[in-house]
């Protein structure tokens, strides 16, 4: 089934397994998702570089004062 | 920059938890009681004076959208409908109050709902965002378990009962009528508007439809009061506004910044700068799929409200911004948005429904370089036959993205399309074939 929007741009290049988004990805990365799935085994979802959440990665110049708090 | 303290959404990237007790700690649910007390009328009123204008797109003055819904609750209960649909391609905003500002959510709904004379409220979610929802779904039920909802919800005195609606993931149903038929269980067709949906909208009934962004700025703006909120920004355009920023450039992010900020300043300062540097920028598409791009030259200056880029001939739309950068050949980035039009088209209006497929055809042959020089002038004739003669808004969607290219980029497309339209035997000229026995494989 085609889906056309999954509505996280700003995880792009991202996809859903299931109701799992697994996002920041690349080539490699895709592979690994695919081959444990296949394994039966169920990865970890979220961003596959080490972001949090939807901040800017290295760059967060807001609300710093609350992170890791 | 904003200052961190009058930013809404404190925990935008998950810093605290976003359950009832580090809400509480965030300034949600402390005096909701305080704020309905001083009833219907304080209340759309301080709206009306904070100009908060919807964050789903359209950008209509909330307040004024409020005071449409009858005065007296008639025969016929009155709903408010949360539009938690985010199709828009280059949006992401909804998700991230879905899933760690729930409570702003929900505190807003009780008091939207308290003020249009609602009982029951539907957050509409799209089908994809199950994850999220589940967290919503986990944050009402805690609400309930405090008393913050149900009867007497949060020491009120108003019963509110609130339930979630997952969508099966069409665009179309965020808009608002579509998304009211979605809810009825039928399919997703927009209705004809008058009547507008605050008189006869859900099964019938005056309905109130509102963004999720737009619900949850609510209760910090009458905290905090409406003067505060149109403090921020300019006039009309007032308050903050969660920007996306995705496609080429260093650091995409959602970032909660004031109306009325530079564009080159979200770009370099919070997106970590365009990929190749600030000169290889060729355009950007400032709210979202449907809305015009912006060539680079007007980007330095642009500041992103409603009104400064209607006068550009775009729009904000949802603040989803898109940056596309010289490597990206812009012809082809347009011909991919109008094949996403086209599968989202619901087929109810002829114009849009075959329009939308014409122009993907049309531009897929543009950047393969195999059109007729005539054809974009026959192009920009498709996209105002499509514009303003369809039920919704969703004809100006898929058209005027096309049109921005028409408008901009003319001469890239002219140059690389200067077939003679005139037949000649060594020209395969794929106009002439009949298109769709073409489109089956890619269709």
């Amino acid at each position: 089934m085609e889906v056309e929007c999954l509505g996280a741009c700003v995880n792009a290049p991202m996809m859903q397994i299931n109701d799992d988004y697994y996002e920041d990805l690349d080539k490699e990365k895709t592979i690994e998702i695919l081959d444990k799935i296949l394994k039966d085994e169920s990865p970890k979802p979220g961003s596959y570089r080490g972001r949090i959440n939807n901040e800017p990665e290295n760059n967060r110049k807001t609300l710093m004062d609350l992170k890791n708090a | 920059m904003l200052k961190d303290q009058d930013r809404i959404f404190q925990n935008l990237y998950n810093d605290r938890g976003s359950d009832v007790k580090s809400s509480q700690q965030r300034g949600d649910w402390v005096n909701t009681k305080e704020l309905t007390d001083k009833g219907r009328d304080w209340i759309i009123n301080e709206i009306k004076d904070s100009q908060l204008r919807g964050r789903g797109g359209a950008g209509f003055p909330t307040g004024l959208k409020w005071s449409f819904i009858p005065k007296e609750v008639g025969t016929r209960p009155h709903y408010l409908v949360i539009n938690g649909d985010e199709s828009e391609p280059g949006t992401c905003k909804d998700r991230d109050i879905l899933r760690f500002e729930p409570h702003k959510l929900i505190e807003g709904c009780l008091i939207a709902s308290y003020a249009v004379q609602a009982h029951v409220c539907y957050i509409y979610i799209r089908g994809e965002y199950f994850i999220d929802g589940e967290k919503l779904q986990a944050a009402i039920d805690e609400a309930y378990e405090k008393k913050l909802l149900g009867e007497n919800a949060a020491g009120t005195g108003w019963d509110l009962d609130i339930y979630i609606h997952y969508g099966a993931g069409a665009y179309i149903c965020g808009e608002e009528t579509a998304l009211l038929e979605s809810i009825e269980g039928k399919k997703g067709q927009p209705r004809l508007k008058p009547p507008f949906p605050a008189l006869i909208g859900l099964y019938g009934c005056p309905t109130i439809i509102n963004n999720v962004e737009t619900i949850a700025v609510v209760p910090t703006i009458l905290r905090r009061g409406g003067k505060w909120f149109a403090s921020l920004g300019r006039e009309k355009n007032t308050g903050t506004k969660i920007f996306c920023i995705s496609g080429n450039v260093n650091n995409p992010c959602n970032v909660e910044e004031e109306m009325n900020i530079p564009l080159k300043e979200l770009i370099e300062v919070h997106a970590g700068g365009v990929i190749g540097g600030w000169d290889n920028l060729q355009a950007v598409i400032p709210g979202g799929s449907s809305m015009p791009l912006i060539p680079k030259e007007k980007c330095e200056t642009l500041t992103m409200d409603f009104d400064s880029l209607m006068a550009e001939k775009s729009g904000l739309g949802t603040a989803g911004i898109v940056v596309i950068n010289k490597d990206q050949d812009i012809i082809k980035c347009m011909a991919r948005i109008a094949r996403f039009y086209k599968h989202e088209s619901c087929g109810q209006c002829t114009p849009c429904r075959e329009g939308s497929g014409w122009m993907w055809r049309m531009l897929e042959r543009m950047a393969k370089g195999e059109a007729t020089k005539d054809e974009v002038d026959m192009l920009g004739d498709v996209t105002n036959q499509i514009a303003g003669h369809t039920i919704c808004a969703f004809g100006e969607g898929s058209s005027w993205p096309v049109q921005g290219l028409l408008r901009h980029f003319k001469k890239e497309i002219e140059k690389r399309n200067n077939l003679d339209p005139i037949i000649q035997k060594k020209n395969n000229i794929p106009y002439l074939v009949d298109q769709h026995l073409l489109d089956k494989n890619n269709a």
